[in-house]
């Protein structure tokens, strides 16, 4: 019954009612566009990184992620991947050796991290190779080969099939170096990777440094709702010699980037919809007084205090609601339309792992979030005038 | 003009609460930008301190040296070219540096590293390296031995008194390769530079890399930050093409680039708020003057002129505005200069993010009074706006029909 009066009584003032949704139909929709496109690009950072770095789930002898230490290998490795093969859920399983080198041409040298790969599981792991520029992916059929980054490939100054001598310290513990030729080159959004990384054969890798065992194992699972299970059968089948990382662990900062992200969000949120409901206490403060005499009246024919605070209450909720809806639906078209078109951020954030464009994808979990600021909101900014009108007597109102 | 002020001001009380909303919703936009805003300005104030103290405000390289830093592009340190530098006023402190890659390797282990070759004594007073010790001690001028830092003493199980080696490229392509005593252990802020430096006495690293008598690069320390501009473009011309002069914002694009993220996103939040909270001001002084028709006419009749009456509409318009920006102000002001002179800590996750960029783990909060002067600028614009329908308004009213 109140609810259905508290429709008709906002449509009494049909400007004023316009102005206010108005307003909020802006606030939210900018809120929600806002939003979902930083979400976007914490999602997209992070789904790069695990894509063509880390992969989902990471097996390493125990205290290898501590200081990354070339002698911590991971024992008994073929037995360990035959065993993890048999559990549910896990699609591939790629080793892969990780050891410092420096990496030198006649130009210049650099120092990096160089990955020793098995083609054939890693290309099901990894999309570094979508990522190529030059050349092609590793397999087995080439000579000594070694990807580079186009970074790399510029500071010293190589091209397809240029030479350069990878030095490293082998497994006995002497310095030992030996001749790679470029077969490919990539670009990836992630600058620092690119700097810092080189690619090449598992066994090659292996006669070079005398290396036998990898240092990780990379898995990708099935489907990424299924980590945690995944996680679990894998710690279990294992002996403590072994650490099992899932990509919240191996990748920190975008884990805690996606925190500071949703932390944003919710500030961004919740300033436009008290910015909003100073708008709102207005408006209702201008109906309590304007009705004064219609809330008298109400009161004499038995409606109860409450019975009015709880209709106005309605209205004022009504109005944000309207405003909060309307604002949501504009802004998930916007989002819709910048899916398709990309929004152009700059191209200077390689540093921190970001695209040039992004593609936005619609989050409903912000919606809700939204949804649920401006209902909590809402009844606190409109309970303030509301309560003046509690204290409306029905014979002084009615005076005159 | 004192009385149709009072009449404004009068006018304004007589709604206490209408009017306690506007002056409320002006201070709480005007509040909330301005400390987002002095926070964010203060952060990157912080970052600029501390990205200086790695790369000095300005650097002389050789020409192209800086975008591949190739060992083969060093410069002659003699006489010549100090004397240039020296020519130019501004300058504080001449840091010359030789900056080389190297595999280092402990008794298991190696990892690659950076070589830093400079003059303890004259860069420390401008770093403060020395002040990170947490072992054992500082190189001087005439040492042999090498400082490394704290993660990388860890992962190649080094303490002070051990020896490290280190094998690299040398200048022309020679061979580089030598045997150091660890004399002391610095902790960088940075995880990733913690793992990756050693620094050594100039002349050492000059041998090691067999470029005696060659630097990469000089690190200029300037009296006046703002200045680094004016200084670069003198040195430009003094040295000419063969060499490349830049500043610390050229180094450092990352904090222009990060700066400029926050300001968008800054600036759309700031814009939403405003607008929100501008349609509010005009709906509010549009109520003001279009409730009271009959009042205006009657004053018209006993002799206001229109013009008054829309005066007094100004008025009380913008002593709304002035008194919510001052209210604004006198909440904000205290504020930020007492953030800005006590910055909270940051611990935990947030802490460690910060420290990993190099920048001291705070919430600092910038004082610019030029961020002040906006928002109050901005809310005048607003409330000048919201008095255009009102003015309208009265012109067109007919004493006539109003009063009825």
């Amino acid at each position: 019954m109140t609810s259905k009066l508290a429709w008709k009584n906002i449509w009494r003032n049909k400007t004023r009612s316009f102005v206010f949704i108005a307003a909020a139909t802006i606030g939210f929709a900018m809120a929600l566009f806002t939003l979902n496109s930083m979400k976007s690009i914490a999602e997209q950072r992070l789904s790069d990184a695990i894509n063509i770095q880390t992969s989902f789930i990471q097996v390493h002898k125990k205290g290898f992620m501590d200081d990354k230490e070339i002698t911590f290998t991971i024992p008994q490795s073929e037995q360990v991947i035959s065993k993890l093969k048999s559990i549910a859920g896990i699609h591939t399983i790629a080793k892969r050796i990780s050891a410092n080198a420096v990496v030198a041409s006649p130009e210049n040298n650099i120092a990096c991290e160089i990955k020793g790969i098995v083609p054939n599981e890693e290309n099901q792991i990894s999309v570094l190779k979508d990522f190529l520029i030059e050349g092609e992916a590793l397999n087995e059929e080439q000579t000594l080969p070694i990807l580079v980054s186009k970074r790399t490939a510029e500071k010293l100054k190589l091209k397809l099939e240029s030479k350069v001598i990878v030095t490293l310290k082998s497994a006995g513990g002497e310095i030992v170096g030996g001749a790679f030729r470029v077969a490919g080159i990539f670009v990836t959004p992630s600058t620092p990777y690119d700097e810092g990384t080189v690619i090449a054969r598992f066994n090659d890798l292996k006669e070079l440094s005398g290396i036998v065992e990898p240092h990780e194992l990379a898995i990708k699972v099935e489907d990424p709702s299924i980590i945690a299970d995944v996680m679990t059968a894998i710690t279990s089948s294992l002996s403590s010699d072994y650490e099992v990382s899932d990509w919240k662990y191996l990748l920190p900062e975008l884990f805690a980037f996606d925190g500071f992200i949703n932390m944003v969000g919710v500030l961004f949120t919740i300033i436009i919809i008290l910015g909003l409901g100073f708008s709102l206490m207005n408006t209702m403060n201008m109906i309590v007084q304007e009705r004064t005499k219609e809330i008298g009246m109400l009161r004499a024919i038995g409606q109860g205090k409450w019975s009015v605070f709880n209709m106005l209450l309605k209205e004022s909720g009504l109005m944000m609601m309207v405003g909060a809806s309307t604002g949501i639906l504009l802004g998930l078209v916007f989002i819709s339309l910048a899916s398709e078109s990309g929004i152009r951020i700059s191209d200077d954030l390689g540093f921190l792992g970001i695209r040039p464009i992004i593609y936005p994808k619609i989050n409903m979990s912000l919606v809700v979030m939204i949804v649920i600021m401006a209902t909590m909101l809402t009844v606190v900014i409109s309970a303030l005038p509301a309560t003046k009108a509690l204290r409306i007597k029905a014979n002084e109102a009615l005076k005159d | 003009m004192l009385q149709l002020l009072k009449l404004a001001w009068r006018n304004i009380w007589r709604k206490k609460r209408r009017s306690i909303i506007a002056i409320s919703s002006i201070a709480f936009a005007v509040i909330i930008s301005v400390s987002l805003r002095s926070l964010m300005l203060g952060n990157y104030d912080k970052m600029i301190e501390a990205g200086v103290k790695t790369t000095g405000f300005i650097q002389v390289h050789a020409n192209n040296y800086w975008k591949d830093k190739s060992i083969n592009d060093l410069m002659s340190d003699d006489e010549q070219i100090k004397n240039k530098l020296n020519s130019v006023e501004g300058i504080q402190r001449i840091m010359p540096r030789l900056q080389n890659m190297a595999l280092a390797t402990g008794e298991n282990t190696s990892k690659a590293v950076i070589v830093n070759g400079l003059l303890p004594e004259k860069e420390d007073e401008f770093t403060n390296l020395s002040n990170r010790l947490v072992k054992g001690s500082f190189i001087s001028e005439d040492s042999q031995d090498v400082v490394i830092s704290e993660g990388l003493a860890r992962y190649l199980k080094l303490n002070v008194a051990d020896t490290l080696v280190l094998i690299g490229q040398g200048y022309h392509a020679t061979i580089a390769a030598g045997k150091y005593v660890v004399q002391g252990i610095v902790r960088l802020a940075n995880p990733q530079m913690n793992l990756l430096n050693i620094y050594m006495p100039l002349t050492v690293a000059q041998e090691f890399a067999t470029a005696q008598g060659l630097v990469s690069a000089y690190m200029l320390d300037i009296k006046n930050e703002e200045s680094a501009g004016e200084i670069q473009t003198k040195l430009k011309s003094a040295l000419g093409t063969d060499y490349e002069v830049m500043t610390w914002n050229e180094m450092l694009p990352e904090i222009k680039n990060s700066q400029r993220v926050d300001t968008t996103i800054f600036t759309m939040l700031a814009s939403c708020l405003y607008l929100i909270i501008g349609m509010g001001l005009i709906g509010i002084i549009l109520m003001m003057a279009l409730e009271r028709k009959r009042e205006f006419a009657i004053l018209q009749a006993i002799g206001l002129q229109k013009s008054q009456i829309q005066s007094v509409i100004i008025y009380e318009a913008f002593i709304l505005g002035i008194v919510g920006i001052a209210v604004a102000f006198a909440i904000a002001v205290p504020f930020v200069l007492y953030m800005n002179a006590n910055p909270i800590p940051l611990t935990g996750d947030s802490g460690k993010s910060f420290e990993a960029m190099g920048v001291e783990p705070v919430l600092q909060l910038g004082v610019k009074p030029k961020l002040f002067a906006l928002m109050a600028f901005i809310i005048f614009c607003i409330t000048l706006v919201a008095t255009i329908f009102p003015m309208l308004s009265i012109k067109r009213l007919k004493i006539s029909e109003a009063i009825k």
